[in-house]
């Protein structure tokens, strides 16, 4: 009997007997350091880190509070973000969502991560970018209870392009744009892939022996929640200038 | 013979021992070694390199079964050393079971005669004359085997304890990693060694296709010792167990490889497939833990009792993908980069034989073997009465 299929791996014309899309299981490995606070000081190893998924837009919105989501899992987003809460496969001792967790299972060292994460892509899609915020004086066993105040301040990190985008790590722009143009050891990008391991780590590496390291300096990249006076202000200097502007004319 | 993943790949029987005579410390009796010798595969620069050990490790004790009321329950039997007791330590340390930093082996017993020929199990507990096994919820007085629906261990049965392999032993040579290790805390271009999740029918969760790592291990120079990402302690004396495969993730541009020298396992081998569940597949790395290939017509990944056979038919050409497959990883091209797709796919057509994904119809089930040192896949599909398994027969073929 001749073939009736084309396509050696896949059959189009058994589509209607084929088996439920299978999904996969990724291994997410993250490691490195340092992660600092808003001063310079390395995070104690119970610092609070979470994932985010980065939305269709595959950036970091920042996180304000005057979207009305002021409890729960929104509060920790904005713009098209989400907290990544999936159950793990086979989870670690201490957390079964990457919705919260702290540097490492166990003791931990201060500013140092080690987490290592199997998802199932039916609960992460293939495809979707994310990231990793940290909230230094937060608790990860605190998460559950917390309500984000104005003025805290959260780092963020992802990769989102390869190769290398400055020439002189010293000098990174205050703006987290350095995140999607391109980090030194580009490894693997932080995207979800159709299983396998994947490793996001050589996040920062500040030991100098290691050619052409990574910013460790992230609390440039570190930012706050905008106090309602601060959005205030820039409403009245809006005004101002919209005044001035009208007298002239 | 398929000459994908020959070229680099070396094999030397050092020496041949038949019938000599090994001094084993404890036992009251000799055993007997079999050959030795050592295999070498390349660990490519810049790759994911799907690996195993083709050898095993030398047999530390050989003994028999002993008879009489009581000495085989469902997990652990008595144990005789010739016609007397082997008399193993207890105190302070048990002789076969493993304690951190003071006794580092891992223990298996893999019996050589009866019906649970082939089968090996990890040691978990000894007295001066009997062996409690962890037999992962098999029983050792009713075992489904292909052929032997109602296997069990029976009195006078022979048996050999090794030691299991273990990421120190394999992956350093004179104290040192063989593999790039992670120069501080901070470095991350070190290698590293992924040990893939292997599903558990009991655990649905651990059910599917595309599993990344259940562990991840690096050699730390800072710590001088074998670490895991995200875990606590130290992988130093994790074990690597026979007919499994790995993968050595070399971020480091440039190629090595890795020596493994041991005893060639003649006995039957019996490894375990765990199968798909009603919404999803399931994949087991495999390899053949010996050092010679074998043609995928006598591996026995397939046979013809199709109810116990590990790969399952695939009906009609139409119907490539959608039954189960083997899948192989051969030796990959420098700076190919990570998280590989196989190269090449395999399904057994029914009523014709191995075909090759793309050559439908060639069979190549004399021209492709399964080579020694490599991993491979062996795919099972979504199943509505799963999840369950099935047992794979390998008989030595030399």
């Amino acid at each position: 009997m001749a073939s009736k299929c084309s396509i050696p791996f896949i059959c189009l014309g058994m589509l209607a007997a084929a088996p439920v899309a299978q999904s996969a299981i990724v291994t997410l490995n993250m490691t490195g350091g340092n992660f600092e606070d808003a001063l310079g000081a390395e995070v104690p190893a119970g610092t609070l880190f979470q994932l985010v998924n980065l939305g269709a837009n595959g950036v970091f919105d920042p996180i304000s509070l005057l979207d009305g989501n002021t409890a729960g899992l929104a509060q920790w987003v904005s713009g098209d973000d989400a907290v990544i809460n999936i159950p793990l496969v086979n989870p670690p001792p201490d957390t079964t969502t990457p919705a919260a967790f702290d540097v490492a299972p166990g003791a931990g060292t201060p500013g140092l991560l080690s987490r290592s994460f199997q998802f199932d892509t039916a609960n992460l899609p293939v495809g979707a970018k994310f990231g990793l915020r940290w909230f230094p004086g937060l608790l990860a066993a605190n998460f559950g209870t917390i309500t984000l105040a104005n003025g805290q301040n959260y780092g963020e990190f992802t990769r989102q392009a390869t190769g290398t985008s400055h020439a002189d790590p010293q000098f990174v722009a205050n703006d987290n744009s350095f995140l999607y143009s391109g980090v030194k050891h580009g490894d693997m990008l932080w995207v979800v892939t159709n299983g396998g391991t994947l490793d996001a780590d050589a996040m920062f590496s500040q030991d100098s022996a290691v050619p052409g390291f990574d910013p460790s300096t992230i609390t440039q990249g570190m930012r706050a929640i905008p106090e309602p006076a601060t959005v205030a202000l820039s409403f009245l200097g809006l005004a101002a200038v919209l005044g001035i502007r009208r007298r002239r004319l | 013979m398929n000459n994908t993943a020959l070229r680099l790949r070396q094999f030397a029987l050092a020496a041949i021992f038949t019938g000599s005579v090994l001094s084993v410390a404890h036992a009251q009796t000799t055993a007997y070694t079999d050959s030795v010798g050592y295999y070498t595969v390349p660990i490519v620069g810049g790759a994911d390199n799907v690996l195993s050990l083709p050898m095993v490790r030398d047999a530390v004790f050989a003994g028999t079964v002993a008879s009489g009321a009581g000495s085989i329950t469902p997990n652990s039997f008595t144990a005789l050393a010739g016609s007397s007791s082997p008399n193993w330590t207890t105190a302070p340390n048990k002789q076969w079971v493993y304690a951190a930093g003071v006794q580092r082996q891992t223990y298996y017993v893999e019996f050589t005669s009866g019906q649970l020929k082939g089968l090996f199990y990890k040691i978990a507990d000894n007295t001066s004359n009997t062996l409690t096994l962890d037999t992962e919820g098999d029983s050792l007085q009713l075992h489904s085997l292909p052929g032997t629906p109602n296997a069990t261990l029976a009195a006078g049965d022979s048996f050999k304890i090794r030691p299991y392999w273990n990421v120190k032993d394999v992956f350093e040579v004179g104290g040192l990693p063989v593999i790039k290790p992670k120069a501080t805390v901070f470095d991350p271009t070190n290698d590293t060694i992924l040990l893939p999740t292997y599903g558990d029918p009991s655990n649905p969760a651990s059910l599917n296709i595309n599993k990344g790592a259940a562990l991840t291990i690096f050699y730390s120079t800072p710590h001088a010792a074998w670490e895991a990402v995200g875990q606590a302690g130290t992988f130093g004396d994790q074990i690597l167990r026979p007919n499994e495969a790995f993968v050595v993730r070399r971020r480091d541009a440039t190629t090595t490889s890795l020596t493994n020298l041991g005893t060639v396992l003649t006995n039957r081998s019996i490894y375990f497939f765990a199968g798909g569940a009603p919404t999803k597949g399931n994949d087991t790395y495999f390899s053949i833990s010996r050092p010679a290939a074998v043609k995928l017509d006598d591996s026995g990944i397939r046979t013809a009792a199709q109810a116990s056979s590990p790969l399952q038919d695939t009906p009609t050409v139409d119907d490539v993908g959608l039954f189960d497959t083997l899948l192989e990883f051969p030796v990959p091209a420098i700076g190919a980069g990570f998280n590989l797709p196989p190269s090449n796919t395999y399904y057994y057509l029914a009523g014709a034989g191995w075909r090759k994904a793309g050559s439908a119809s060639t069979t190549v089930g004399q021209d492709v073997f399964l080579q020694p040192g490599a991993g491979y896949i062996l795919r099972k599909v979504q199943d509505a009465s799963g999840p369950s398994g099935r047992e794979w027969i390998n008989d030595a073929n030399f």
